[in-house]
C-alpha cells in the first residue's frame, strides 16, 4: 500500500515537474542554433589572419591618435597679469588705507560677524557637498530604488512609452519589403527570448508552414535580419520589469509601409 | 477515475505555467536599400581575373540600379579575399553593415566558363544560395544578369528582371522628317541594336511574353499594318491587312493571341486575333472609342480605355462573361492601362491639370498612386517581375519648347528613377519577359 502510494506520488510529482518547467531543461544550451553548411571548412591562412589583425591594430592606432587629437591642450606657461592694473590697485590701497581704516572700524565688527556667518555657511555647504559627493552614488541608488519601487508598484506591464522604445529600435533595424506583392499577407511573427541584460539570445519564427511561399520566406528573412541586427541585439528595456519582457512576440507588418 | 485525477492535475498546473508574453507590432521600418557586399570571384590567371572583374561590375550595377540594394564599396571590406570553400568571418562582415555577402570562383577553360557562387545572410549567419553555372565565355554578361536575378529572387522573394531586354522606337531627325526605327537594348543599356532600317515608320512595338517575337505597327506606303518580327531569325511577317486604322496590338500571356483596337467608320472597338487561324473576334461594341487593351496575366480579363462614360476612363472586361466594369473614378483622363505581370496592379497614364502622370492602381481601381509626373509621359510597360515601370517622357523647356523623348525606368515605389541611355531619342518602350 505504502509502496504504491510512494510510486503514485513520485509519478505525479514528475508530471507536475514537467508541466512546471517543461522538457526544455533536458536540452543542452539552446542559445545557439547550428546550421549545417554543405562546405568543407578550410582554416584561414596565417596571411589572412595577419591581415585582419594588422587592419584591426591600425584601426586601434587610428582611434588612439584620434583621442590624442581631441585631448585638451597641456598648459606649459601661465600668462603674466598686466602690470599697470596691479600698480593702480596698490596705489589706491596705499592712499585710502588710513582714511578707510578709521571709517571702517565700526563696520569691521559687522563685517567680522558677517564673515563668520558666511564662513560658517560655507563650511556648512562644504560639509554638505562632501557628504553629497560621498553619498551621491548612494542617493542615486536610493532614487533608482525608489523609482523601481514606484515602477513595480505601478504594475508589471510595460508603459506605452516603454513599448514604443522597443518598437522604435526595430524601426531602425528592419528593412521593409516595400513594393512586394500582397503585403497584407506578409505579416511575420517572431518569438524572441531576452536575458536580464536586454540581450536577445533566441529568436524563432512562428509561422514556419508559410515558408514555402517565396514572398513570405523573403519577408520572414527580412524580419529575422532585423532581430539579428547588431543595433537590435540589445533592447532598451526597464530592468526591473524583466518578467514582463523576457519573452516577446514581435509582429512585423509591412502592409503600412507604403502609406 | 484516472481521467479525473489527470484533469485535476492539469487544472492545477496550467495556471501556474501560463505565461503572458509581451506582444509588439512593428508596422514601420526603414525603406533604405539592403546593404550587400560583393567580392570578386576567385580566379587563377589574367583571363579569369578580367572575367571576374567584368561580372562583379555587372552584378553590382544591376543590384545597385534596382534601388533595393546598396552595394558597399570595397574599401569598407576588412578582407578582399575569401576562399570559396570557407565560411565568412561574420563578425567582421557585420562591422561593414553588409546584410548580404556574395562571393564565388570561376574557371575559364578554352571557350567554357564555369561559375560557382554563394550568397550569405550575414546577420543570420546562414547560407542562402549556392549555385554553379556554366556557359560559353562570350556569354559572361548574360551569366552576370542571371546571377543578379538569382540573388534578387532569393532576397526579395520575386523573380528578377535583369536578364531581359527592351524594344523601343528610336527617333532621330527634324520634326518634319522624323525617322522612327525599331530598336532593342538590354535593360541595363548595353547591346543596342536597330531592328528596322528607318525606310518606313515603326510604332507601338510589343514583346511577346512567350517567344522572342515583337509585334509592331508599321506605316509602309501609308498603310497601317501589324508586323511580327522574329528576333532569332530576323524574319518578318504581315499579320493581314485590316480595313481602317489599327492600334496598339498586345500579346496574350501564352503568346497565341493578339488583342488590338480597330477603327471602322469612326467607331473604334477591341478585337482579339488568333495568331494561328488569323480569325478576328470582336470583344467590345460601343459607339465611341474603346482602345489600348491589355491582358491580365491569367488571360481571363482585359483592361482597356474607353470614353463610354463621357470621358476617358479605365475598364476591365471578363473575357468569359463579357461583363465590363469601370475601375477608374478619379479626376482627369485615364489612358493606356497595362496589367502587371504579377497580376496585382494596373499601370496607366493620366492627364489632369495640364500635366501627365504615370500611376498604378489595384485591379479593382482601389489604391491609386502616382509614381511619376511630367509635362508629357506616356506608354508605361512593366518589367518581367512587375516591380519596375518603363515609359517615355518629355519635359517643357523655355520659350514653349519641349525636350526630345527619353525612356525612363522607375521602381514601383516611385523612388528610384533612372534614364535608359540610348544612342538617340527613344519612345514607346516594351519590356520583354526573362530571356529563355
Amino acid at each position: 500500500m505504502t509502496k504504491g502510494l510512494l510510486k503514485s506520488f513520485l509519478l505525479h510529482f514528475g508530471v507536475l515537474f514537467l508541466f512546471l518547467y517543461g522538457a526544455e531543461i533536458f536540452k543542452k544550451n539552446k542559445r545557439f542554433e547550428i546550421y549545417e553548411i554543405p562546405l568543407d571548412i578550410v582554416d584561414i591562412s596565417e596571411k589572412t589572419v595577419n591581415k585582419i589583425d594588422n587592419i584591426k591594430k591600425k584601426n586601434k592606432q587610428k582611434k588612439i591618435s584620434k583621442k590624442e587629437y581631441f585631448s585638451p591642450p597641456v598648459v606649459r606657461s601661465k600668462p603674466k597679469p598686466p602690470e599697470f592694473a596691479v600698480k593702480e590697485k596698490k596705489k589706491d590701497k596705499v592712499n585710502t588705507k588710513e582714511e578707510k581704516e578709521k571709517e571702517k572700524e565700526p563696520q569691521k565688527k559687522k563685517d567680522k560677524k558677517r564673515m563668520e556667518s558666511i564662513l560658517k555657511s560655507i563650511e556648512k555647504v562644504k560639509t554638505a557637498n562632501k557628504s553629497n559627493d560621498e553619498s551621491k552614488k548612494d542617493d542615486e541608488d536610493i532614487i533608482n530604488e525608489k523609482e523601481e519601487v514606484k515602477n513595480v508598484k505601478l504594475g508589471e506591464k510595460l508603459t506605452i512609452s516603454e513599448k514604443d522604445a522597443i518598437r522604435r529600435q526595430f524601426y531602425r533595424c528592419w528593412i521593409v519589403p516595400a513594393g512586394a506583392k500582397n503585403l497584407k499577407d506578409l505579416i511575420v511573427t517572431v518569438k524572441i527570448k531576452v536575458n536580464e541584460e536586454g540581450e536577445v539570445y533566441s529568436s524563432k519564427l512562428v509561422n514556419k508552414s508559410q515558408l514555402k511561399d517565396p514572398f513570405y520566406r523573403a519577408a520572414s528573412e527580412s524580419a529575422m535580419r532585423a532581430v539579428n541586427h547588431p543595433e537590435c541585439k540589445k533592447l532598451k528595456v526597464p530592468k526591473k520589469k524583466y518578467e514582463t519582457w523576457k519573452d516577446i512576440i514581435l509582429e512585423f507588418d509591412p502592409s503600412q509601409s507604403l502609406n | 477515475m484516472k481521467n479525473l485525477i489527470y484533469l485535476f492535475i492539469i487544472s492545477f498546473v496550467l495556471p501556474l505555467n501560463a505565461k503572458s508574453e509581451l506582444k509588439i507590432d512593428i508596422t514601420r521600418g526603414n525603406t533604405e536599400p539592403i546593404p550587400v557586399a560583393i567580392l570578386k570571384f576567385n580566379y587563377k590567371n589574367k583571363i579569369e581575373e578580367q572575367v571576374s572583374r567584368d561580372i562583379n561590375k555587372v552584378v553590382s550595377n544591376n543590384l545597385q540600379r534596382s534601388g533595393l540594394f546598396s552595394v558597399l564599396p570595397e574599401r569598407l571590406f576588412l578582407d578582399n579575399y575569401l576562399r570559396f570553400e570557407s565560411k565568412p568571418s561574420f563578425p567582421d562582415w557585420k562591422l561593414t553593415t553588409a546584410q548580404g555577402l556574395i562571393h564565388g570562383r570561376l574557371i575559364v577553360d578554352k571557350n567554357n566558363l564555369k561559375i560557382e557562387f554563394r550568397l550569405w545572410d550575414v546577420f543570420s549567419e546562414k547560407q542562402m544560395v549556392a549555385q554553379q553555372l556554366t556557359t560559353e565565355t562570350s556569354n559572361w554578361r548574360r551569366i552576370a544578369h542571371v546571377i543578379s536575378d538569382i540573388i534578387y529572387k532569393r532576397i526579395t522573394g520575386e523573380s528578377g528582371y535583369f536578364d531581359s531586354r527592351i524594344v523601343y522606337i528610336s527617333e532621330s531627325g527634324p520634326k518634319s522628317n522624323r525617322k522612327k526605327r525599331l530598336a532593342i537594348i538590354d535593360q541595363d543599356g548595353e547591346n543596342h541594336k536597330f531592328l528596322t532600317d528607318g525606310s518606313y515608320m515603326a510604332l507601338t512595338p510589343r514583346f511577346s511574353p512567350a517567344a522572342q517575337e515583337v509585334a509592331y505597327l508599321s506605316y509602309n506606303n501609308k498603310i497601317p499594318r501589324i508586323f511580327i518580327l522574329d528576333l532569332n531569325t530576323g524574319f518578318q511577317k504581315i499579320l493581314g491587312d485590316f480595313p481602317g486604322m489599327t492600334f496598339s496590338p498586345r500579346y496574350s500571356p501564352d503568346g497565341k493571341k493578339l488583342v488590338m483596337s480597330l477603327a471602322r467608320n469612326g467607331n473604334t472597338d477591341i478585337f482579339e486575333m488568333n495568331l494561328k487561324t488569323q480569325k478576328l473576334n470582336r470583344l467590345t461594341k460601343y459607339n465611341g472609342i474603346d482602345t489600348a487593351p491589355s491582358y491580365s496575366p491569367d488571360g481571363d480579363f482585359i483592361t482597356f480605355e474607353s470614353d463610354r462614360s463621357g470621358s476617358q476612363k479605365i475598364y476591365v472586361m471578363n473575357l468569359k462573361t463579357k461583363n465590363i466594369k469601370r475601375i477608374s473614378f478619379g479626376k482627369g483622363k485615364y489612358a493606356t492601362p497595362v496589367w502587371s505581370p504579377r497580376g496585382d496592379l494596373i499601370a496607366f497614364t493620366k492627364f489632369m491639370g495640364g500635366e501627365f502622370y504615370i500611376g498604378v492602381m489595384y485591379t479593382d481601381g482601389k489604391g491609386e498612386r502616382v509614381v511619376y509626373k511630367s509635362y508629357l509621359v506616356e506608354g508605361p510597360t512593366w518589367s518581367p517581375n512587375g516591380r519596375v515601370l518603363s515609359f517615355y517622357s518629355q519635359s517643357k523647356l523655355s520659350k514653349g519648347k519641349v525636350s526630345p523623348p527619353k525612356i525612363k525606368l522607375i521602381d514601383l515605389t516611385g523612388v528610384n528613377l533612372r534614364q535608359l541611355i540610348t544612342p538617340s531619342d527613344g519612345s514607346d518602350p516594351s519590356w520583354s519577359g526573362l530571356l529563355p
